[in-house]
Protein backbone atom coordinates (compact mmCIF):
# COMPACT_ATOMS: atom_id res chain seq x y z
CA UNK A 1 0.00 0.00 0.00
CA UNK A 2 1.34 3.28 -0.82
CA UNK A 3 1.32 6.32 1.60
CA UNK A 4 -1.78 8.30 1.71
CA UNK A 5 -3.29 11.14 3.29
CA UNK A 6 -6.62 11.24 3.44
CA UNK A 7 -9.63 12.77 5.04
CA UNK A 8 -11.39 10.34 7.83
CA UNK A 9 -13.94 8.37 6.92
CA UNK A 10 -15.87 8.34 10.37
CA UNK A 11 -17.67 11.10 12.44
CA UNK A 12 -14.67 10.52 15.01
CA UNK A 13 -11.62 10.44 12.28
CA UNK A 14 -10.65 13.80 10.97
CA UNK A 15 -7.83 13.07 8.83
CA UNK A 16 -5.53 9.83 8.31
CA UNK A 17 -2.05 9.92 7.21
CA UNK A 18 -0.70 6.54 6.10
CA UNK A 19 2.40 4.93 5.87
CA UNK A 20 3.74 2.40 3.14
CA UNK A 21 4.43 -1.46 4.66
CA UNK A 22 7.67 -0.70 4.19
CA UNK A 23 8.62 2.31 6.17
CA UNK A 24 7.77 4.66 9.12
CA UNK A 25 5.23 7.52 9.38
CA UNK A 26 7.24 10.83 9.98
CA UNK A 27 5.79 14.40 10.74
CA UNK A 28 8.25 16.77 9.31
CA UNK A 29 9.26 20.34 10.58
CA UNK A 30 9.37 23.42 7.98
CA UNK A 31 12.74 23.36 7.34
CA UNK A 32 12.78 19.15 6.56
CA UNK A 33 13.52 18.14 10.10
CA UNK A 34 12.09 15.01 11.33
CA UNK A 35 9.76 15.80 14.80
CA UNK A 36 7.79 12.65 15.17
CA UNK A 37 8.32 9.21 13.89
CA UNK A 38 5.60 5.98 14.42
CA UNK A 39 7.63 2.97 13.61
CA UNK A 40 5.96 -0.14 11.78
CA UNK A 41 5.73 -1.35 15.48
CA UNK A 42 3.71 1.19 16.40
CA UNK A 43 6.99 2.68 18.29
CA UNK A 44 6.25 6.60 18.69
CA UNK A 45 9.51 8.16 18.52
CA UNK A 46 9.55 12.39 19.84
CA UNK A 47 12.73 13.62 18.34
CA UNK A 48 12.54 16.87 19.98
CA UNK A 49 11.20 17.69 23.85
CA UNK A 50 7.74 16.45 24.58
CA UNK A 51 5.45 18.67 25.85
CA UNK A 52 1.71 17.02 28.04
CA UNK A 53 -0.09 20.12 29.20
CA UNK A 54 -2.25 18.12 31.59
CA UNK A 55 -2.28 14.64 32.31
CA UNK A 56 -0.26 11.51 30.61
CA UNK A 57 -1.57 7.76 31.24
CA UNK A 58 1.22 4.75 30.88
CA UNK A 59 -0.09 1.00 31.13
CA UNK A 60 -3.68 1.24 29.85
CA UNK A 61 -4.18 3.78 32.86
CA UNK A 62 -7.13 6.73 32.13
CA UNK A 63 -5.28 10.27 32.68
CA UNK A 64 -6.86 11.81 35.56
CA UNK A 65 -9.05 14.48 34.80
CA UNK A 66 -7.66 16.86 37.83
CA UNK A 67 -3.96 18.43 37.72
CA UNK A 68 -1.66 17.35 35.25
CA UNK A 69 0.72 14.02 35.71
CA UNK A 70 1.99 11.15 34.95
CA UNK A 71 -1.28 8.34 35.55
CA UNK A 72 -0.78 5.16 36.47
CA UNK A 73 -2.96 1.67 36.23
CA UNK A 74 -4.66 1.62 39.50
CA UNK A 75 -3.23 -1.81 39.79
CA UNK A 76 1.05 -1.97 38.98
CA UNK A 77 2.25 -4.12 35.64
CA UNK A 78 5.28 -4.61 37.26
CA UNK A 79 8.59 -4.09 35.47
CA UNK A 80 11.86 -6.18 36.28
CA UNK A 81 13.72 -3.34 34.55
CA UNK A 82 15.44 -1.62 36.84
CA UNK A 83 15.82 1.64 35.43
CA UNK A 84 11.67 2.03 34.71
CA UNK A 85 9.10 3.39 37.44
CA UNK A 86 6.25 0.90 37.34
CA UNK A 87 4.11 2.02 39.93
CA UNK A 88 2.76 5.31 41.94
CA UNK A 89 -0.23 5.47 44.59
CA UNK A 90 -1.28 7.81 47.63
CA UNK A 91 -3.72 6.68 50.04
CA UNK A 92 -4.56 6.55 54.08
CA UNK A 93 -4.41 3.14 55.76
CA UNK A 94 -5.62 1.74 59.38
CA UNK A 95 -2.69 1.98 61.72
CA UNK A 96 -3.56 -0.32 65.16
CA UNK A 97 -1.45 -2.10 67.73
CA UNK A 98 -1.09 -5.61 68.56
CA UNK A 99 0.45 -7.43 72.00
CA UNK A 100 1.45 -10.83 71.48
CA UNK A 101 -0.13 -10.57 68.08
CA UNK A 102 -3.48 -9.83 69.19
CA UNK A 103 -5.37 -6.79 70.27
CA UNK A 104 -8.30 -8.27 72.37
CA UNK A 105 -10.53 -4.91 73.88
CA UNK A 106 -7.77 -2.07 72.12
CA UNK A 107 -9.72 0.90 71.46
CA UNK A 108 -8.28 4.35 70.04
CA UNK A 109 -9.66 7.45 69.88
CA UNK A 110 -12.24 8.47 67.36
CA UNK A 111 -11.41 9.33 64.10
CA UNK A 112 -7.97 10.18 64.48
CA UNK A 113 -6.73 7.44 66.51
CA UNK A 114 -5.77 5.29 64.01
CA UNK A 115 -4.81 7.50 60.95
CA UNK A 116 -1.91 6.55 58.41
CA UNK A 117 -0.81 7.97 55.26
CA UNK A 118 1.42 6.21 52.40
CA UNK A 119 2.60 6.85 49.15
CA UNK A 120 4.23 4.01 47.36
CA UNK A 121 6.55 4.34 44.54
CA UNK A 122 7.85 2.02 42.09
CA UNK A 123 8.80 -0.61 44.75
CA UNK A 124 9.20 1.61 47.92
CA UNK A 125 6.57 2.71 50.57
CA UNK A 126 7.09 5.60 52.26
CA UNK A 127 4.30 5.49 55.60
CA UNK A 128 3.32 7.74 58.46
CA UNK A 129 0.82 7.38 60.96
CA UNK A 130 -0.56 8.47 64.40
CA UNK A 131 -2.00 5.78 66.76
CA UNK A 132 -4.07 7.33 70.04
CA UNK A 133 -5.39 4.42 72.29
CA UNK A 134 -8.10 5.10 74.82
CA UNK A 135 -7.61 1.28 75.96
CA UNK A 136 -5.00 -1.07 75.57
CA UNK A 137 -7.08 -3.98 76.01
CA UNK A 138 -5.59 -7.28 77.37
CA UNK A 139 -3.61 -8.85 74.83
CA UNK A 140 -0.11 -9.62 76.08
CA UNK A 141 3.32 -9.92 74.41
CA UNK A 142 5.76 -7.54 72.49
CA UNK A 143 3.68 -4.52 70.78
CA UNK A 144 3.69 -3.72 66.87
CA UNK A 145 2.11 -1.85 64.81
CA UNK A 146 -0.21 -3.59 62.38
CA UNK A 147 -1.99 -2.71 59.31
CA UNK A 148 0.93 -1.42 56.96
CA UNK A 149 -1.19 -0.78 53.46
CA UNK A 150 1.80 -3.46 51.61
CA UNK A 151 3.58 -6.45 52.82
CA UNK A 152 7.61 -5.81 52.92
CA UNK A 153 9.85 -7.70 50.93
CA UNK A 154 10.53 -11.74 51.17
CA UNK A 155 14.18 -11.59 51.56
CA UNK A 156 14.87 -13.36 54.19
CA UNK A 157 15.97 -11.66 57.35
CA UNK A 158 16.42 -8.64 56.19
CA UNK A 159 15.21 -5.73 58.91
CA UNK A 160 14.63 -2.00 57.88
CA UNK A 161 14.68 0.37 60.36
CA UNK A 162 11.57 2.78 60.86
CA UNK A 163 11.66 5.74 62.80
CA UNK A 164 9.33 6.74 66.38
CA UNK A 165 9.04 10.17 66.00
CA UNK A 166 7.06 11.32 68.96
CA UNK A 167 5.23 9.15 71.79
CA UNK A 168 3.68 9.99 74.62
CA UNK A 169 2.08 7.68 77.93
CA UNK A 170 4.53 4.97 77.95
CA UNK A 171 5.52 3.53 81.38
CA UNK A 172 8.91 2.22 82.96
CA UNK A 173 10.74 2.90 79.58
CA UNK A 174 14.45 2.52 80.23
CA UNK A 175 16.05 3.21 76.83
CA UNK A 176 14.85 5.30 73.65
CA UNK A 177 12.42 3.65 71.30
CA UNK A 178 13.06 1.43 68.07
CA UNK A 179 10.85 0.12 65.32
CA UNK A 180 11.73 -2.00 62.17
CA UNK A 181 10.03 -3.95 59.85
CA UNK A 182 10.90 -7.42 59.30
CA UNK A 183 10.72 -9.51 55.97
CA UNK A 184 7.57 -10.53 54.75
CA UNK A 185 5.69 -8.41 57.04
CA UNK A 186 2.87 -5.99 57.64
CA UNK A 187 3.81 -4.98 60.79
CA UNK A 188 6.34 -3.14 62.67
CA UNK A 189 8.45 -4.15 65.55
CA UNK A 190 8.65 -1.71 68.39
CA UNK A 191 12.03 -2.06 70.68
CA UNK A 192 13.84 -0.14 73.17
CA UNK A 193 17.44 0.40 73.40
CA UNK A 194 20.06 -0.92 76.27
CA UNK A 195 23.57 -0.76 76.33
CA UNK A 196 24.31 -3.84 74.22
CA UNK A 197 20.85 -4.34 73.05
CA UNK A 198 17.29 -3.96 72.00
CA UNK A 199 14.86 -5.18 73.86
CA UNK A 200 10.97 -5.54 72.95
CA UNK A 201 8.28 -3.36 74.19
CA UNK A 202 5.64 -5.23 75.92
CA UNK A 203 2.26 -4.60 77.02
CA UNK A 204 3.21 -4.00 80.51
CA UNK A 205 4.89 -0.54 79.00
CA UNK A 206 1.91 0.97 76.95
CA UNK A 207 -0.55 2.57 79.17
CA UNK A 208 -4.68 3.56 78.32
CA UNK A 209 -3.46 6.52 77.13
CA UNK A 210 -0.26 5.55 74.96
CA UNK A 211 0.13 7.34 71.79
CA UNK A 212 2.43 7.03 69.18
CA UNK A 213 4.04 8.97 65.83
CA UNK A 214 6.12 6.96 63.42
CA UNK A 215 7.38 7.33 59.91
CA UNK A 216 9.29 5.24 57.33
CA UNK A 217 10.12 3.11 53.99
CA UNK A 218 10.56 -0.12 53.12
CA UNK A 219 10.67 -1.83 49.93
CA UNK A 220 7.91 -4.34 48.73
CA UNK B 1 -25.76 17.97 37.54
CA UNK B 2 -25.35 15.19 39.59
CA UNK B 3 -22.75 14.23 42.20
CA UNK B 4 -22.04 10.98 43.28
CA UNK B 5 -19.88 9.34 45.94
CA UNK B 6 -19.24 5.21 45.48
CA UNK B 7 -16.45 3.56 47.40
CA UNK B 8 -16.43 -0.16 47.12
CA UNK B 9 -13.46 -2.38 47.90
CA UNK B 10 -11.73 -2.71 44.49
CA UNK B 11 -8.18 -5.01 45.38
CA UNK B 12 -8.12 -8.03 47.37
CA UNK B 13 -4.46 -9.48 47.92
CA UNK B 14 -3.73 -12.57 49.85
CA UNK B 15 0.09 -12.77 50.14
CA UNK B 16 1.56 -16.47 50.59
CA UNK B 17 1.87 -16.01 54.11
CA UNK B 18 -1.19 -15.46 54.38
CA UNK B 19 -1.21 -11.75 55.06
CA UNK B 20 -4.27 -10.19 53.12
CA UNK B 21 -4.26 -6.39 51.80
CA UNK B 22 -7.41 -4.69 50.63
CA UNK B 23 -8.06 -1.68 49.09
CA UNK B 24 -11.18 0.63 48.97
CA UNK B 25 -11.09 3.12 45.92
CA UNK B 26 -13.43 5.97 47.04
CA UNK B 27 -15.13 7.47 43.88
CA UNK B 28 -16.84 11.05 43.25
CA UNK B 29 -18.44 11.40 39.77
CA UNK B 30 -20.14 14.27 38.38
CA UNK B 31 -22.24 13.48 35.46
CA UNK B 32 -20.37 10.30 35.05
CA UNK B 33 -16.76 11.98 35.11
CA UNK B 34 -14.61 11.45 37.57
CA UNK B 35 -13.41 14.50 39.93
CA UNK B 36 -11.37 12.46 42.30
CA UNK B 37 -10.45 9.28 43.58
CA UNK B 38 -8.82 8.49 46.75
CA UNK B 39 -7.67 4.90 48.48
CA UNK B 40 -7.77 3.79 52.13
CA UNK B 41 -5.69 0.57 52.61
CA UNK B 42 -5.75 -2.08 55.52
CA UNK B 43 -3.97 -5.24 56.11
CA UNK B 44 -4.59 -7.87 57.96
CA UNK B 45 -2.56 -10.72 59.40
CA UNK B 46 -3.42 -14.16 59.70
CA UNK B 47 -6.56 -14.91 62.94
CA UNK B 48 -6.63 -11.39 63.22
CA UNK B 49 -10.10 -10.52 64.83
CA UNK B 50 -12.40 -9.60 61.68
CA UNK B 51 -14.74 -7.38 63.47
CA UNK B 52 -15.97 -4.27 61.21
CA UNK B 53 -13.76 -5.77 58.33
CA UNK B 54 -16.07 -5.72 54.73
CA UNK B 55 -17.94 -9.07 53.77
CA UNK B 56 -16.38 -10.01 50.89
CA UNK B 57 -12.64 -9.76 52.61
CA UNK B 58 -13.77 -11.78 55.71
CA UNK B 59 -14.90 -14.33 53.27
CA UNK B 60 -11.55 -14.56 51.87
CA UNK B 61 -9.97 -14.93 55.29
CA UNK B 62 -11.77 -17.51 56.59
CA UNK B 63 -10.59 -19.52 53.16
CA UNK B 64 -7.40 -18.49 53.05
CA UNK B 65 -6.59 -18.27 57.25
CA UNK B 66 -6.65 -22.07 57.82
CA UNK B 67 -5.33 -23.50 61.17
CA UNK B 68 -1.99 -24.32 59.67
CA UNK B 69 -1.25 -20.86 57.87
CA UNK B 70 -2.15 -19.03 61.15
CA UNK B 71 0.14 -21.19 63.09
CA UNK B 72 2.80 -20.76 60.29
CA UNK B 73 2.26 -17.08 60.95
CA UNK B 74 2.65 -17.05 64.22
CA UNK B 75 5.15 -19.23 64.50
CA UNK B 76 7.67 -16.83 61.87
CA UNK B 77 6.49 -13.62 63.56
CA UNK B 78 7.72 -15.01 66.86
CA UNK B 79 11.01 -16.23 65.26
CA UNK B 80 11.12 -12.69 63.59
CA UNK B 81 10.84 -10.56 66.74
CA UNK B 82 14.13 -12.18 68.18
CA UNK B 83 14.43 -9.90 70.90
Amino acid sequence: MASSISAGTTSSTALVATADTSGALELKTNNGTTALTISTAQAVTFAGTATFPTTLGVGGATPSTSGSGISFPATQSASSDANTLDDYEEGTWTAGVSFGGNAVGVTYTATTGQYGLYTKIGNRVYWSCAIRLTNKGSSTGALKITGLPFTSQSVISYNEAQVIAYYENFVGLTGALNARISNASNTVDITQSSATTCTNITDTFVSNTTYITASGSYAV
Amino acid sequence: MSISKTTAVDQITVTENGIILYREATHIMEDGKELSKTYHRTSLTPGQDLTGQPANVVAICNVAWTAEVIAAYQAASAAQQGV
